[in-house]
């Protein structure tokens, strides 16, 4: 018999607050438990899928694209996955960096530039357009 | 344009049809309704989330949904109760509806299963106080929770679809970063001033229709629904100032609640202290447009208002911080200059890092003023506010309030708990009267220390719990638990470093009744019980006695919530989660920052101050004006001579006519600050000139070059009709009457006699002009002098 949790339980069982369990629910992240009054409880899969989701979070992936992952994977698969390890930076490679915004800035490795392009002024432009962020 | 970021596939409706807000107007205090109607067009239930703004200074005491010819009444339970039964009875299939506060101007409605259809109708009400100052009241009625800045870093996890991600600075930014779309419902707006008399109504923000009825004035948007995209304001002049001392009263069983409130006349105290003055100017990307230019122009206006003597700085602050001085430094006129050109360079980009700068300007000036100008678009407002109250010794903060959406909550809490004020300046409302406000109340006479005790009255749970100081002409209000019947409340404190002692007869058998003064005192509790700062157990207790307050007294706090509940059955009761429909919010009137380029240079300057509707002299045949050659870089006064009638006709016809009629007519010169603006307003320029010294001429010229302009610049005052009483610039005129005082010792002869004539004609009240009249050859009399002026001038400014 799978284990059963009541909301509390959940969410201490997996580190968020029950607001973000709701929360996960309307966003589709997480399947609704059946209603049953005081007695609902959630299962297993509910917290495979929290975990799962803060997995993703550990990788900086933002909620939609968590929301993606986890419509194409069970919890359990994207658990067993090694996490994305950072690329160890080689010796002699030059790199230009460019500030698209105070203090925002992109590097891009020299040999890749061109194919590149003006990648840089049109993130700078995005920025831009993407306000307002004050 | 930006596409909508709502999670609405396909394009769908979004459940908010529309808001409408109407509001009673009284002296003193103004209630609201604020309906949102909410209906669904989709075929399956939804449930909207709509995080909207209200007051700060509101006070919520209602909160209703009607659906299906139903209405039901919320009640208030604590925070993530409330939440559960509301959470349960939509997971349920029932009709749910929360209301929760994130901030006390920010606020979360949750309406659950709207059924296909089906229209839903939430109902908010507040109570906020409206003061009249100076006969003018102002309403402000935010209608959209801005864009503002969140700082830290990411950290913890959302509970909300808010554009910003939760931080270690502001852990709810989530919930208070509404995200903008597009938007297809507007706001309709009634506000009903009952004043008792007939006030002008006026609105800088949006066009009004006014209806007379009565002694009320209905005031309501010409256009049937705007865009909820900024603040309106709409204000009254003409408004009556309210009694001295009143007393209301909520009887509560065999006790009562009462609010004491004291409008004290403290009296002049001869010339006010000196003053060290620190303004720190938020130049920030929500600053960009309008605000930008509007804060330099209140600025300038300030800088205008110190006086030799007082000591000053500048900060500016964005994504980080830069002073002017390295500490605050001597105000003189090569400091003036320097801060007009500082002030006239700033450019609106980057973030709203509030909290460091204010602290340096507190640390410059522990015991003086901060000006604080800003929209308040910040998360963290508790940090700042705490971080800023525990830095200060007296220090007091005045804030000016500056843009089409700005967010009072912090600028009020700073205001209010640090003794000082806050102002709001909407776009096309006048700068100078707020500047002219902001500094009357900095310089005004107060008693500090104060303290109450009572006779025959028994008092408990006074709010506020710490006695702010009593300013002269601003009200003081104190709330408590009272229990008995007459008595007496007597205020003691300090005064100029004496003793303050007001008693204030309390006959609570005959005080005017106020149901709602439980919610108020309440509220008022509330804010004094802030768990900011607190951790623990000691935080827990302070969270529990707010939950009590809040469920006991029906009101809004961040610990209690309300929620509605709408138990269905049949074919009404949905099953399982409805999805959610997050409603979307317009992008803030006025923010360039969605179109135009980054280093876009901000064009506000100090002359569009044309929206601030300086006056037009009165109608009359102008005296020939004197060239003023020190304005060379100022405009030219637009207004040059129209001869005719010569001077002292002109003078008869300015003070009324024949020699008897002239009595000083106090009315005629209010008016004209009332005016339309005019584009040949020949008083901005000279006011413009007028040195740090508050006199006039080439900051380094010779006293005889100084008492000949100065004379000349008075003159033009003198023949606009700006005095001493003039409601807007008569501090200026007073600090050029002082200062021409002193020259005059200085310069003897013609040019000291004709600068006291003119500080004689120019000032006002008994004393001051007997003191001038003193050192005049013969007892003035207003038309001798004129005349004796004109020769005079003739003389010493001969152009």
């Amino acid at each position: 018999m799978d284990r059963t949790f009541k909301l509390e339980d959940l969410a201490r069982e997996a580190d968020v607050s029950p607001r973000t369990v709701r929360y996960y629910v309307q966003r589709g992240l997480l399947p609704a438990p059946a209603f049953r009054g005081r007695d609902t409880v959630y299962t297993e899969d509910h917290l495979n899928r929290l975990k799962a989701i803060r997995k993703l979070q550990e990788q900086y992936l933002p909620l939609d694209a968590i929301a993606a992952e986890m419509g194409q994977k069970r919890p359990e698969e994207i658990l067993e996955r090694p996490a994305p390890r950072p690329i160890p930076s080689v010796r002699g490679e030059r790199w230009t960096r460019y500030e698209i915004r105070d203090g925002v800035e992109i590097h891009v490795r020299d040999d890749v530039a061109t194919s590149v392009g003006n990648l840089a002024s049109e993130l700078a432009k995005l920025f831009d357009q993407g306000g307002p962020y004050r | 344009m930006m596409t909508s970021c709502l999670r609405v596939p396909g394009g769908r409706d979004v459940p908010l049809r529309g808001v409408e807000v109407e509001g009673d107007v009284f002296g003193g205090h103004a209630h609201v309704r604020v309906r949102q109607r909410y209906q669904n067009d989709e075929r399956k239930p939804v449930e909207a989330i709509y995080t909207f703004p209200l007051p700060s200074d509101g006070t919520l005491v209602g909160f209703s949904m009607t659906c299906d010819g139903r209405k039901i009444e919320g009640v208030v339970k604590e925070r993530e109760e409330a939440f559960a039964s509301y959470d349960d009875a939509v997971h349920d299939g029932h009709g749910a509806a929360l209301l929760e506060q994130e901030r006390p101007n920010v606020f979360t409605a949750s309406v659950g299963n709207l059924l296909p259809g089906e229209e839903t109708l939430i109902e908010i009400c507040y109570v906020q106080k409206v003061q009249a100052d100076e006969g003018a009241l102002r309403v402000m009625i935010p209608t959209l929770v801005a864009p503002r800045y969140i700082p830290g870093t990411p950290s913890g996890d959302r509970t909300a679809d808010g554009r910003e991600a939760p931080t270690n600075r502001v852990p709810d930014a989530d919930r208070i970063t509404p995200k903008i779309g597009e938007v297809d419902y507007g706001l309709k707006l009634t506000l009903t001033f009952d004043l008792g008399q007939n006030v002008e109504v006026e609105s800088p923000s949006h066009e009004l229709s006014l209806a007379r009825e009565g002694g009320k004035v209905r005031a309501s948007l010409r256009r049937g629904d705007v865009a909820l995209d900024r603040d309106v304001v709409v204000t009254a002049r003409g408004v009556d100032k309210g009694p001295m001392k009143t007393v209301a009263l909520h009887r509560d069983g065999d006790e009562g609640i009462v609010a004491l409130t004291v409008v004290p006349d403290l009296g002049g105290g001869g010339e006010p202290p000196r003053q060290d003055v620190v303004f720190v100017v938020d130049t920030s990307g929500s600053m960009a447009g309008d605000s930008i230019g509007q804060a330099q122009a209140a600025l300038r206006l300030c800088l205008r208002h110190l006086r030799e003597g007082d000591r000053f700085n500048l900060i500016r602050f964005s994504s980080g911080h830069k002073a002017l001085f390295r500490e605050t430094k001597p105000f003189t006129q090569r400091m003036l200059d320097e801060a007009d050109d500082w002030a006239r360079n700033l450019i609106a980009d980057g973030g709203t890092e509030m909290l460091a700068p204010l602290l340096e300007a507190i640390d410059q000036v522990p015991d003086g003023v901060v000006v604080l100008l800003t929209d308040g678009q910040v998360g963290n407002e508790s940090e700042i506010l705490q971080a800023a109250l525990a830095k200060r010794k007296t220090a007091r903060i005045y804030t000016f309030g500056i843009g089409t959406n700005v967010s009072d909550a912090l600028l009020r809490d700073l205001a209010k708990q640090s003794g000082g004020a806050a102002e709001f300046i909407h776009p096309g409302e006048r700068i100078d009267e707020k500047v002219v406000a902001q500094f009357a109340r900095a310089t005004a006479r107060r008693v500090t220390d104060v303290a109450v005790s009572w006779k025959g009255i028994e008092a408990s749970e006074l709010a506020p719990n710490e006695l702010l100081p009593i300013v002269d002409n601003e009200p003081w209000t104190l709330y408590g638990r009272v229990r008995g019947r007459t008595g007496e409340a007597e205020i003691r404190g300090k005064l100029d470093g004496k003793p303050f002692y007001l008693a204030v007869p309390l006959d609570l058998e005959r005080a005017k009744a106020e149901p709602l003064l439980g919610k108020l005192w309440a509220s008022e509790r509330v804010r004094d019980l802030g768990v900011e700062g607190l951790t623990g157990r000691r935080a827990d207790r302070m969270k529990g006695r707010i939950v009590e307050l809040g469920v006991k007294y029906g009101i809004a706090t961040p610990f209690t919530s309300f929620v509605a509940i709408e138990t269905r059955t049949g074919d009404r009761r949905a099953s399982g989660y409805p999805e959610t429909r997050v409603v979307p919010v317009n992008a803030p009137a006025g923010w360039d920052m969605m179109k135009q380029p980054r280093r876009a240079k901000v064009t506000g300057q100090f002359l569009s101050l044309g929206v601030t509707a300086f006056g037009r002299p009165p109608a009359m045949g102008r005296a020939p004006a004197a060239p003023m050659p020190m304005m060379a870089d100022a405009p030219p006064p637009a207004v040059t001579a129209k001869g005719g009638g010569g001077l002292v006709g002109a003078v008869k016809a300015f003070f009324g006519g024949g020699g008897d009629a002239l009595s000083m007519n106090e009315d005629r010169y209010a008016g004209i600050a009332r005016e339309d603006a005019t584009p040949s307003d020949p008083i901005t320029p000279i006011l413009q000139a007028q040195l740090a010294s508050g006199l006039w001429g080439p900051a380094d010229a010779r006293d005889a070059v100084l008492a000949a302009e100065t004379a000349a610049a008075m003159w033009k005052l003198l023949d606009a009709g700006v005095r001493a009483t003039h409601p807007v610039h008569g501090a200026l005129v007073k600090k050029a009457v002082r200062a021409a005082l002193a020259l005059a010792r200085r310069v003897k002869g013609d040019a000291a006699e004709l600068l006291r004539s003119l500080a004689w004609l120019l000032s006002e009240g008994k004393r001051d002009r007997a003191a001038i009249a003193a050192e005049l050859p013969a007892p003035p009399d207003d038309v001798r002098l004129i005349a004796r002026v004109h020769e005079l001038l003739a003389v010493v400014h001969p152009h």
